[in-house]
């Protein structure tokens, strides 16, 4: 609506106007609205004055009217007077215009503004509550309405108070859900009381309804622009939960990472620090597990006075059970090798068995493993087998051999069925005791590395010292698949008789 | 890698093929969890080609359930490449294998666990 006050407000336009008109001979020039002057110039209507008059028309509606008294003969200016109106018709449409489109630009600006306060407000806010709180009370103040509330099953919060029971916003969630679409309350639907007006806006949470934004009672109703700021501020919330939630994913993935470490530590803790120092050994042990932390251990008990016992193991399973359990068989073999009165391979195992049978069941797991005990006064190495393979055995000069297991794994029944036995172990023989990560290590092609290739390996590089033969066997492996991320844990020890230097 | 069971009087069969490994054993654990459960259970391994840790700790865990119920599970069918990693880790004395599963249906269930009490 144009008003009277805005043709009036023209008064220099009109002004000139009239100037020209009274130059040119008419007696008065005058602008009326509604059937009265409101401005008039000129001195006073002159009798018998003929009065033309044209109307300032903007669409259908008349804002007003422009004047002029003459006394010549006045037919050919009508048409300039009505073209008169006609510009200042045009005038006040193009302000009317403007004014609006600056409205509108103010009114996007502070919206934009309040988006962007809201923006910077959640930026800080971790919680998912907290976040939730903030974004109620600012939807509220945003779209002036007396409450707003976030639901995100199963947190709810209502600014400033509750306005809606929790049944019935579950209820109008639900629908929203199923319809994938807002849903618009008002007074003629039935609303529970003190409810005048509510809209509810979905609220996606990684491609998926998860989350609402309810407006209520906004005095004259929701409007179109009321919406789109509400739209806004859910597509805002959206975004906002996404980052929260992502927040507190990274953070127990940081944390769990953190204990991965920290076990990843105490597991490497538990292997011994040093390689055992004999004058008639060369002995080299080394351990990648898959995982941070794996099932395969192994354990050198070297005291004064006492052979030197060699354990390596590999509790079935990979990752941070198998490490636990691990940790579990790597105490009871470390404590029966070193306390037992005659801790014979065998006897160690058996140990073993017995102590870890029904926590192992509980468990649902085994584990293999290798004892050996070495004596320098008679150049052999007892050892027991409980099911562990691959250990291989090779006497200077001689051809490689598995020495294979006679006994089941630990835990899995209730008695070891494991026997001493002894090989000769003289200056140039080796043995070496690998886990399955070895044999079963496999090709891109899914073929297996298998025992016969191990035996190779070790028959060609059985004169390196121990260190290097374990070296060229972790090569072996990992040419075999091609720089695969292995698939299970690799452990080996490697043990070389060496000529003793005659004591000095 | 597949599932395939079947019943035989008490006797009840499970059939495996492809990998035995750490993605199927939760799903025989869970067939062996199931109701009904029997004590007398055959695992047929004849489609199988590669039985890891996983898969061993699985069928370990089976034959301790049925034998403390009174009964036992057997393995049969075997391939090569399975029966050698049962022969390397010497499961084959803990285990009563068979070569086809009708016998290891019909052979007297009484005279189990002969060798698990050498």
């Amino acid at each position: 609506m144009i008003t009277p006050e805005q043709l009036a407000s023209h008064s220099g336009e009109l002004s000139a106007l009239a100037e020209s008109w009274l130059a040119s001979g008419a007696s008065e020039f005058s602008v009326w609205s509604a059937g009265q002057p409101i401005r008039s110039w000129g001195a006073g209507g002159a009798p018998g004055a003929a009065t033309l008059s044209a109307p300032i028309e903007v669409g259908a509606q008349l804002i007003g009217q422009l004047r002029v008294a003459i006394e010549r003969d006045s037919s050919h200016c009508q048409p300039k007077l009505q073209a008169e109106a006609r510009l200042l018709a045009r005038l006040l449409r193009q302000e009317t215009h403007l004014e609006q489109m600056t409205a509108e630009l103010v009114e996007t600006q502070d919206q934009l503004l309040a988006l962007y306060d809201l923006t910077q407000a959640t930026r800080s806010q971790l919680g998912t509550g907290e976040t939730l709180r903030l974004l109620a009370g600012e939807a509220a103040r945003l779209v002036h309405c007396e409450g707003a509330l976030m639901l995100l099953n199963p947190m709810l919060v209502q600014h400033p108070r509750p306005l809606i029971d929790d049944a019935t916003l579950m209820s109008y969630f639900h629908e929203l859900q199923a319809s994938q679409r807002e849903l618009m309350l008002n007074d003629d639907a039935g609303l529970p009381p003190g409810l005048h007006n509510a809209c509810m806006i979905p609220i996606r949470v990684r491609g998926t309804i998860t989350a609402m934004l309810g407006l209520v009672n906004k005095p004259g109703g929701f409007a179109a622009p009321d919406l789109k700021l509400a739209r806004a501020i859910a597509e805002h919330a959206g975004t906002q939960i996404e980052h929260a939630l992502l927040h507190q994913e990274t953070l127990a993935q940081a944390r769990l990472q953190a204990e991965m470490e920290v076990a990843r530590k105490v597991q490497l803790q538990m292997l011994p620090q040093h390689r055992p120092q004999l004058p008639s050994l060369d002995v080299f042990a080394e351990s990648h597990p898959a995982l941070e932390v794996g099932g395969d251990f192994y354990d050198f008990i070297q005291q004064p006075d006492r052979p030197l016992i060699i354990i390596l193991g590999d509790v079935s399973g990979k990752g941070i059970s198998a490490a636990l359990i691990m940790g579990m068989i790597h105490a009871i073999t470390n404590s029966a090798a070193r306390f037992m009165r005659t801790p014979e391979p065998a006897a160690v195992l058996s140990r073993a068995n017995e102590y870890l049978y029904d926590d192992f069941s509980t468990l649902d797991t085994f584990a293999t493993a290798f004892v050996a005990q070495y004596q320098p006064s008679s150049q052999t190495i007892q050892y027991a087998n409980a099911g562990h393979a691959p250990v291989l055995y090779r006497p200077a000069g001689g051809a490689t051999r598995m020495l294979e297991a006679d006994g089941v794994p630990v835990g899995v029944l209730p008695i070891s069925l494991c026997e001493n036995h002894t090989v000769s172990f003289g200056p140039g023989d080796v043995l070496v005791v690998a886990t399955d990560g070895f044999s079963e290590a496999s090709s891109p092609r899914g073929e297996m590395f298998g025992y016969e290739r191990l035996l190779q390996v070790v028959d060609q590089a059985a004169s390196q010292p121990a260190q290097v033969i374990a070296q060229i066997l972790f090569d072996a492996i990992n040419d075999f698949s091609c720089g695969r991320p292995q698939d299970d844990d690799q452990t080996v020890i490697v043990i070389k008789g060496v000529d003793c230097v005659s004591d000095s | 890698m597949t599932l395939a069971t079947r019943t035989h009087g008490q006797v009840r069969i499970l059939e495996l093929s492809g990998r035995f490994d750490a993605h199927l054993a939760p799903k025989v654990k869970e067939w062996q969890d199931r109701a009904e459960a029997s004590a007398y259970t055959v695992i047929n391994l004849r489609g199988v080609s590669f039985v890891d840790s996983a898969a061993l700790a699985t069928l370990v865990r089976g034959m301790k359930r049925c034998r403390q119920q009174g009964g036992d599970l057997r393995i049969c069918g075997m391939q090569q490449p399975v029966r050698i990693i049962f022969e390397m880790t010497k499961l084959d004395k803990a285990f009563e294998i068979f070569e086809t599963e009708d016998e290891a249906i019909r052979i007297n269930w009484s005279i189990a666990h002969i060798k698990a009490s050498v």
